[in-house]
């Protein structure tokens, strides 16, 4: 059977979410994830092919995030000189920092998401943005940011504040 | 939290991979002080993955209060990396002390950065090298490390490729340093010694033992005259020269340009 070919001419890949929800892609930016690259290799991503531990709101996410990075990636548009390169670079930089910000919860999902499906560039964006909710934040703090429970005991939290006098004096 | 549906998302859960790449983005202080005292299983995470403790950089940022917290910090950070520590880049908190005790659990340091580290003694420094025979990059700025620590620092670190000593204030005024480096420092392929008060001998000796030399940096090395011997023997970017040369001499433009400055 013939792949669904995209306007472009380029074979097209669709994706099927936990709850049903259909994304056809190009097969450039379905690739950016490992897992699916693995899928298109061994031939089993026809018709379509299956994530079920990715919901249709998250998936729809990265696929967004798939599309715009496979088409700023570095030759996709056959261009190749140092200013167009660092002019794609720029927009990418733009459209990550504005693709991550979104609350913690999404966040928690984009990076599942992007773990399970091997994406490396998107988990690194996901790790970074919450290391960056971490920095500079005391433990209570950080457990607020994320609704984190402190399950320590009573016993270890004692322990804990001993060992580590010198993070708790400005707290 | 439970009618955003936040409580399925369980941050204290993450699997370790993600939590690992999420905890090697953050600096050592807030590994210490805040994320690895968040929950049990962060706590477990950073507490016994080396890995997270490869390469160290800590700071008193400026404040002499914090040289304490600073210390129990760095000997925290050098414990939990296991002997795996690649990297430690300190300023003005760490003491002969301290630096012996990552001299003695660091066998496979590759690079050390020291900066306004007046507590550091000559002796104290030629002790701790001991300890660090895989050095590669050593990086000593503003400290009080002078004269024959340069030949210790030599013979203990054979592999090392990258020695900055830049000197604000101490330093002999001959060419002890330079000749340490010269005679003891085979592999070396980028050097910088701003400040210092080596000659021409010692430079020369410099440039004739270190064969593997690609950089020498000598800004503000007030002993050196540039004569036909040096010149032979060093290619210097005009970038080098550039803003000490240009401070000495009071330049004036022909540009009629700058005309209505004046």
């Amino acid at each position: 059977m013939a792949a669904a070919e995209g306007s472009d001419g380029g074979k097209m890949i669709v994706l099927i979410s936990a709850d049903g929800q259909r994304f056809e892609l190009p097969e450039a930016a379905a690739k950016l994830s490992q897992i699916v690259l693995y899928m298109i290799e061994d031939g089993c991503c026809y018709p379509s092919i299956p994530l079920p531990k990715v919901d249709g709101v998250i998936l729809a996410k990265i696929v967004e995030y798939c599309n715009k990075h496979a088409a700023l990636s570095s030759g996709a548009d056959g261009s190749s000189d140092a200013a167009s390169e660092r002019s794609k670079e720029r927009e990418l930089k733009i459209f990550d920092a504005e693709f991550i910000d979104v609350d913690v919860t999404t966040l928690f999902d984009v990076m599942m998401a992007a773990n399970y499906l091997n994406i490396k560039g998107l988990l690194d964006l996901a790790c970074q943005r919450t290391a960056d909710l971490i920095k500079g934040k005391s433990p209570e703090q950080i457990r607020q940011t994320f609704g984190i429970k402190n399950d320590f005991t009573p016993e270890e939290e004692a322990a804990i504040r001993k060992e580590n006098a010198w993070a708790f004096d400005n707290i | 939290m439970a009618e955003d549906g936040g409580e399925s998302r369980d941050w204290a859960e993450l699997p370790s991979d993600a939590l690992a790449a999420v905890f090697g983005k953050l600096d050592v202080s807030d590994l210490l002080a805040g994320a690895g005292l968040v929950c049990r299983p962060w706590r477990q995470l950073a507490a016994t993955d080396p890995t997270l403790w490869r390469r160290v950089a800590l700071s008193n940022k400026g404040n002499l209060m914090e040289n304490e917290k600073a210390e129990a910090m760095a000997r925290t950070a050098v414990d939990r990396a296991a002997g795996t520590m690649e990297a430690f880049w300190a300023d003005s908190f760490v003491t002969d002390g301290l630096l012996l005790y990552v001299s003695m659990r660091a066998p496979s340091l590759k690079s050390l950065k020291l900066s306004l580290c007046f507590g550091v003694s000559n002796k104290g420094m030629s002790e701790a090298m001991q300890g660090f025979p895989q050095l590669e990059e050593l990086d000593i700025t503003i400290c009080s490390l002078y004269g024959d620590v340069c030949q210790s620092i030599g013979k203990a670190c054979p592999q090392l490729k990258c020695f900055r000593l830049n000197n604000a204030f101490d330093g002999m005024n001959d060419d002890t340093e330079a000749l340490g480096i010269a005679n003891n420092t085979p592999e070396l392929r980028e050097l910088q010694l701003i400040g210092n008060n080596l000659s021409n001998v010692g430079l020369m000796s410099i440039l004739d033992h270190c064969l593997h030399l690609e950089s020498v940096d000598i800004r503000r090395c007030n002993n050196i005259q540039m004569d036909n011997a040096l010149i032979s023997n060093v290619y210097i970017p005009v970038s080098d020269l550039g803003f000490d040369l240009f401070d000495d001499l009071d330049m004036v433009t022909d540009d009629d340009d700058d005309d209505d400055i004046y």
